[in-house]
């Protein structure tokens, strides 16, 4: 009896292991352009307080996240535009009304504007996930003159397919941008993978996602600037990617931006390295190294 | 603008690094703030007041600090809450005839995020009287400054306390973090920027 039960349950667990990995596609034999070794892909979650405000932290939270769109969002425009560097910029579609002013400045920079939900959130009933996405593609699309075509969210493939778009930034199936599939085997995506070690929020933040005071982490800019040249060297030296995630309201204080500021122009010592935005990596990947076909 | 209600209570934009002033070409401005309270938890001073780090911090902790300053002729901004100012009298008195600035940090340092309007102004009206009394002048910031015990280091605030402030004449909201922010009105009314 017993061990019916447990042969049951190989087969089971095998089968949904099966599956999952049926649905991502990886590209080993990856290469990027003539002349580039590397694609470093500098995003920014531009979340300011509305992740605050949905968690129900105190106005005083709030207040940090507002200084992302005051300040922040400014000075990583600047040092982008500095170092002639194009970054994507995941905004909420709320974020068109609080901060118009800096979302244009990001356009005229030429940076990307992607989605990052509506409010923060994507809603579990599907009529209501489709209003929100709908809101954010045409909120962005009015700043933008476009709709996005990238996401960072866990809204649904088929979803996004049907609003034009082609990848998502979100979890690390793999080091290297992929490709990911519905349960059908459909709905594919283009995932340019963020890991949360290359997450300005996992050393810079104070009460991150509900923590105590207590477990604040607050790291030295230059440790956080050693760590993220050791991952970038490491996948400079096998012609990989990278994709750091900022969040202006964190990586916008001056110290960091002055890290930053150093990375960049260090990475930027070495031949081949590319910034492109997360559309231009995904692109290029689509046209040299498709998915499968009438999936994407 | 009511897009912005209980989203921002500040400005879209603030100025940019690029355009910052300071006085005779300074090129940096550093603000010193000494906390004066020496609450806990959200009700503010209570009996933490007979521990010895308090008594410390009211005789040798404050005199050691105090020299320092006088050494390097530097004036600092003290946050000091009324009942602060109403034992320690003639400290506090003594900060303002250094030259220093005496701010208000509530009336015992409490928590005012769930009081009612009424009693928050009350608050804020009795403790402006009591630091006024004792330093000749009334107080031109209000702190709001985190406890050890808070849940998050940033301070308590309720949705009325930048209304009141304005209300009462106060012409900046200091808080943990280093933006002490241009108060330009809550979210529930457009009050007029006082600087």
């Amino acid at each position: 009896m017993t061990a019916i039960d447990l042969d049951q349950q190989l087969v089971e667990l095998r089968s949904a292991a099966d599956a999952y990995a049926a649905r991502h596609q990886f590209i080993p034999d990856l290469t990027w352009p003539e002349g580039v070794r590397i694609a470093v892909n500098l995003t920014c979650d531009f979340d300011a307080m509305l992740l605050r405000r949905l968690l129900n932290e105190p106005p005083m939270q709030l207040a940090k996240g507002e200084f992302g769109g005051r300040v922040g969002i400014w000075r990583l425009i600047e040092l982008f535009d500095a170092h002639g560097v194009k970054a994507t910029i995941f905004t909420p579609g709320r974020i068109c009304e609080l901060y118009p002013e800096a979302l244009r400045a990001v356009v005229e920079s030429g940076h990307e504007i992607a989605d990052h939900m509506w409010e923060h959130r994507v809603p579990k009933d599907p009529g209501l996930e489709e209003d929100h996405l709908a809101k954010t593609v045409t909120a962005l699309e009015r700043i933008t003159g476009r709709g996005p075509v990238g996401t960072r969210s866990s809204h649904s493939a088929a979803l996004l397919r049907q609003y034009g778009f082609i990848c998502r930034s979100e979890r690390s199936a793999d080091q290297r941008p992929y490709y990911e599939y519905d349960e059908g085997g459909g709905n594919g995506l283009a995932n340019l993978p963020m890991h949360y070690v290359i997450d300005d929020a996992m050393y810079f933040n104070f009460n991150w996602l509900g923590t105590d005071a207590s477990a604040q982490r607050i790291t030295d800019p230059e440790r956080v600037g050693d760590i993220w040249w050791a991952a970038f060297h490491q996948q400079y030296n096998v012609g990989g990617y990278l994709n750091v995630c900022m969040h202006p309201f964190q990586s916008g204080r001056a110290l960091r931006i002055a890290m930053l500021d150093r990375l960049i122009g260090k990475m930027k010592t070495l031949p081949g390295v590319w910034f492109p935005t997360c559309e231009q990596v995904a692109r290029h990947c689509i046209d040299r190294h498709p998915p499968r076909a009438g999936t994407l | 603008m009511p897009w912005k209600k209980g989203y921002t209570i500040s400005d879209e934009r603030s100025l940019a690094d690029s355009e910052l002033r300071w006085p005779d070409g300074a090129g940096c401005c550093v603000a010193m703030t000494v906390d004066l309270s020496v609450a806990s938890g959200p009700e503010g001073v209570t009996a933490d007041l007979t521990t010895p780090e308090a008594l410390f911090g009211a005789n040798q902790g404050l005199a050691a600090l105090r020299e320092v300053l006088r050494r390097h002729a530097m004036r600092a901004t003290f946050a000091v809450p009324a009942i602060i100012a109403h034992i320690h009298r003639d400290l506090v008195r003594s900060l303002t005839a250094e030259g220093h600035e005496i701010a208000a940090h509530g009336f015992r340092h409490e928590d005012v995020s769930g009081l009612e309007r009424d009693e928050e102004r009350q608050r804020i009206v009795r403790t402006t009287e009591i630091l006024a009394d004792v330093t000749g002048g009334k107080p031109a910031g209000w702190f709001s400054l985190p406890r050890q015990g808070d849940r998050y280091a940033v301070g308590a605030v309720s949705p009325n306390t930048v209304d009141l402030l304005l209300e009462a004449g106060y012409l900046y909201l200091g808080t943990d973090w280093p933006t002490i922010f241009r108060i330009i009105g809550s979210a529930t009314s457009q009050a007029a920027a006082p600087c």
